[in-house]
Order: C-alpha cells, then sequence, then structure tokens
C-alpha cells in the first residue's frame, strides 16, 4: 500500500449536477468536497470526476495533454455529429481553430461595439422604461447579446426569440428532456445549414459565419460539418452565459443594497465589481475533460477514458486563494477567478461579455436604479451547465423613454 | 524595475489591459499580451503591481530591485 492508497479519502458520492437539487445547493455541495474529498468521483451519468479545488481546476486547465478536450466527453454525451470546434480539440491545432474566429473576439473589437451595446441597450429598455415593471432577463439581459451574436454571424436578429429557445432548449434541456433538446439542435443546425447555403448562393459578406466558412486549418477549409459546429459553440456562448451573469448580478444588488448604491456613487468600481461577480456567480460552473491515459492525480487513480469535470464556479470560492470567498467584495485584491475557465481554452467572447454586462448593469443603475424583484426568481431548472436566471420580474419608478433612441442601433453593426 | 509577460503563460484573458491600459497591449493573431516599450518608467508601481496580481495565468513578471520595495 502507497502513502496515496492511506491518503486518498472515498472518493465516491452522487452528485448530479443536472438536479434541482444541485441547481439549489450548488456551493454548499462544493463546500462539504473541498472539505471531504476534493477530486471526487460521482456515480451520476455513468461516472464521472469532479475537481473543486482551485489548484486542481487550474492544473487541469493548463494539461491538455493529459486532461483532453477531444469529444465524446460532455455529461451526459451531447449527441452531436461533428465537434464543436475550437472547444472540443486540443492544441496545437486548436489555436489554429482559433485564429479564425479572434479577431471578431479582440479587446479592442469589444471596446469597438460598445456604442452599439449602449443604443442596443437603450433601445430595449425604453421598450419598458414607462410600465415601471419589466422581466429585466427576458426583456434585456437575454435580447442584448442574443441580438449581438445574431447579427456578427450575420443572421437575421429579428427572429432572436426562436433562435433563443432552440439554444435553450438545447443547453438546460439536454439532460431532463433530451427528444425536446434535440428538436433545439436539429432547428439549429437546419438554420446555420440554411445561411451557409445563403453565403455560397450570393457570395460572402462581412460577417463571422463568411469568417468561419473561409478560415482554413492546415491549409484546408473546414468540413461543413465543423462550419456549423463552430457556429453553433458561437451561438451557446453568446445567448446564454453573459446573460446569466447579469440576472445573478441583479439578484446580488437587489439583496445586497450597500453594493448598489456603491456602483451608483462609484461607477468606476464597476470593472473590479464585474470581475468580482465572474468570481462569485460565475453563469459556467463547470467544463469537462477526458483523461488520456491511467495516471495519479493529488492522490486519486483516474483511468483513460474517464471523464472529468472542472468546476471553475466551485475554484472560485476556494478559501485557499480567495478570503471570505462567499462575501461579494469590490475591493478584493488579487481575484485571479476562472469564470472564463484558464489554460489554452479561455472563453473566446470573454472581452465582449464584460463590455456588454457593464453596459446593461450601467444603464440599469442609471435608469432604474431603484428596482427591485417584485416576485419569484425564475431559474434555469438545470444549472449543471450554465446557472443562470430564466425570469427576472422587477419594479421600478417608471422614466421616459431616452432621447437617444433611434433605429440606430439595428443599422450601427 | 522591469516588467515581463510570459508568452507561454498568457492565454489572452486581457485583465492586465483593463487595468493598466498605458502599459500592455494586445496582439490580437496571438491571442496575448505584451508589454508596451517602456511601460516599467511611465507607469507607477501599484498599477503594475495590481495587473500582476490580477492575472490568472500568472503571467506577469515583475522585477523590482531593491530600493523600489
Amino acid at each position: 500500500m502507497t502513502i496515496a492508497d492511506v491518503e486518498a479519502p472515498d472518493p465516491s458520492v452522487d452528485i448530479d449536477h443536472h438536479s434541482a437539487y444541485f441547481r439549489e445547493h450548488n456551493y454548499e455541495i462544493y463546500e462539504d468536497l473541498r472539505e471531504r474529498c476534493p477530486v471526487a468521483h460521482s456515480t451520476a451519468w455513468g461516472g464521472f470526476w469532479l475537481l473543486v479545488n482551485y489548484q486542481d481546476v487550474y492544473d487541469a486547465g493548463q494539461d491538455n495533454e493529459l486532461f483532453s478536450s477531444a469529444m465524446e466527453k460532455a455529461i451526459p454525451m451531447v449527441g452531436n455529429p461533428d465537434p464543436f470546434v475550437p472547444i472540443d480539440t486540443d492544441p496545437p491545432v486548436l489555436k489554429q481553430y482559433r485564429r479564425i474566429g479572434l479577431p471578431w473576439f479582440s479587446p479592442s473589437s469589444a471596446k469597438a461595439l460598445e456604442p452599439m451595446f449602449r443604443e442596443l441597450a437603450t433601445e430595449l429598455i425604453d421598450e419598458f422604461i414607462e410600465a415601471g415593471e419589466a422581466d429585466i432577463v427576458g426583456q434585456l439581459t437575454t435580447p442584448l447579446p442574443a441580438r449581438w451574436i445574431l447579427r456578427m454571424l450575420g443572421f437575421d436578429e429579428s427572429r432572436w426569440r426562436e433562435w433563443i429557445e432552440w439554444i435553450h432548449s438545447a443547453v438546460h434541456d439536454r439532460s431532463h428532456d433530451p427528444d425536446k433538446a434535440m428538436a433545439g439542435v436539429t432547428n439549429i443546425y437546419t438554420n446555420i445549414t440554411a445561411e451557409m447555403a445563403r453565403r455560397r448562393a450570393d457570395g460572402y459578406g462581412d460577417d463571422l459565419l463568411s469568417a468561419i466558412m473561409q478560415g482554413k486549418v492546415d491549409g484546408e477549409p473546414l468540413p461543413d460539418g465543423l462550419v456549423i459546429g463552430y457556429a453553433f459553440l458561437m451561438l451557446l456562448g453568446g445567448m446564454d452565459t453573459t446573460s446569466g451573469l447579469t440576472g445573478n448580478s441583479l439578484v446580488r444588488l437587489d439583496e445586497q443594497p450597500e453594493l448598489r448604491r456603491r456602483l451608483i456613487e462609484d461607477p468606476d468600481v464597476l470593472p473590479k465589481a464585474t470581475e468580482e461577480f465572474l468570481r462569485h456567480d460565475t453563469p459556467s460552473q463547470g467544463l469537462a475533460r477526458i483523461i488520456t491515459r491511467d495516471c495519479e492525480f493529488k492522490g486519486q487513480q483516474l483511468r483513460e477514458g474517464d471523464r472529468v469535470l472542472l468546476m471553475f464556479a466551485a475554484a472560485n470560492r476556494d478559501p485557499e486563494v480567495f478570503t471570505d470567498p462567499d462575501r461579494i467584495d469590490f475591493d478584493r485584491v488579487g481575484n485571479r477567478h476562472l469564470a472564463f475557465g484558464a489554460g489554452a481554452h479561455r472563453c473566446m467572447g470573454s472581452n465582449h461579455a464584460r463590455v456588454m454586462f457593464q453596459v446593461m448593469i450601467s444603464e440599469i443603475l442609471t435608469r432604474l436604479p431603484d428596482y427591485t424583484i417584485s416576485g419569484e426568481i425564475e431559474r434555469f431548472e438545470d444549472a449543471g451547465d450554465v446557472y443562470a436566471v430564466r425570469r427576472l420580474p422587477i419594479r421600478f419608478t417608471p422614466g421616459p423613454r431616452s432621447s437617444r433612441a433611434g433605429s440606430a442601433a439595428t443599422s450601427a453593426a | 524595475m522591469k516588467i515581463f509577460v510570459d508568452p507561454a503563460r498568457c492565454r489572452g484573458h486581457a485583465r492586465c489591459l483593463s487595468i493598466a491600459p498605458d502599459a500592455f497591449e494586445f496582439l490580437d493573431l496571438e491571442d496575448r499580451s505584451a508589454v508596451v516599450d517602456g511601460a516599467a518608467d511611465h507607469t507607477d508601481l501599484a498599477t503594475l503591481r495590481a495587473a500582476e496580481m490580477e492575472c490568472p495565468e500568472r503571467a506577469i513578471i515583475l522585477e523590482i530591485s531593491e530600493d523600489q520595495t
């Protein structure tokens, strides 16, 4: 018997990250695992490992050779016929796939879009500002990122409601209603395919889908299946997570008025507040990797083919790294959170997510600073992939429509 | 004082650009940050240190001579 055998705790747990219990108790579960067994093995979904300590999640994210992102690793499996590139690939080819989209996601391109995001936010808030009540998630935080990503892909953004329904179904229904999720996936595939055909018939435009279709890896264009996977991934990333972060944060600002007051009195703290909300209310709870060879990791024996969930949200509450981790502290120093992951797969949309979040929060705190949550906070049933609010009813003192509002937001792409 | 961004560690989180926009620049197609020439001379130490401490990849290296600590 080796020392590792003696020291390693029994890793067996029955945690189902797609369950209602997980949604309501995720941070308690992380804390319990951290104390009891930070490298745990769940019997759910055919078995998978969970990493909850910051250092473990960080180390796994850096080691793409052992913790691979090759496809067929989602828990449960997604069943998509083609990998979602770039996320389902490993270095070195990963870099070639990312490079196709990088010009669209750079910090400078995010900054350049800020006026457009603000116009869009203004237009959306105008639609409910006089009423004194709204579903702020359904009417602002959902449509804004959704319309942007559709516009960037060169799709018809007026159809954002349909796209949102399909994407939400693909993400949030996949564990408990696979047929419904598959119907969403089919709609997404069909419509991306139609957009590709349109470009082949009419010529490429200045849009992200055209860039993906013209992109090359190892000197060759991407097969259609990978183009679809790439576009699908952009829709997944764009439509769900930024709204999740914003909705989660609006709940916190309602619960903790001193945070709201601080943001109103000191708007310059918003960038630091953004990082703190990303840490404390991480939308993407975790992502999976697949083990490429038998090995020992932090005292546990992992086998080739084992699936491992890197729980970014748990890492972000690790008291070894973050003092008083359950407290939201805009003045936190050394906030190296992993909300966008770490390593070669760092979220490509992180720059845009930050700008959109900041625009939405600042517009809300300027135009409806006294909002209060006026009904039930409805979360997506399944928080295993994205922890997010589906519906957030609020009331506020009605205000005037903005003189800034106009048709510019729909034309200034 | 000297400051570097380790190109092998940087993964393009761009936190340093937000904290010290005059000291760092972003190489879009490389997906990583780099130090602007002369940044160590025209950016105050506290700002550079904040950038270093917020980098999720620990890619920023600050070398501070003894008389500056």
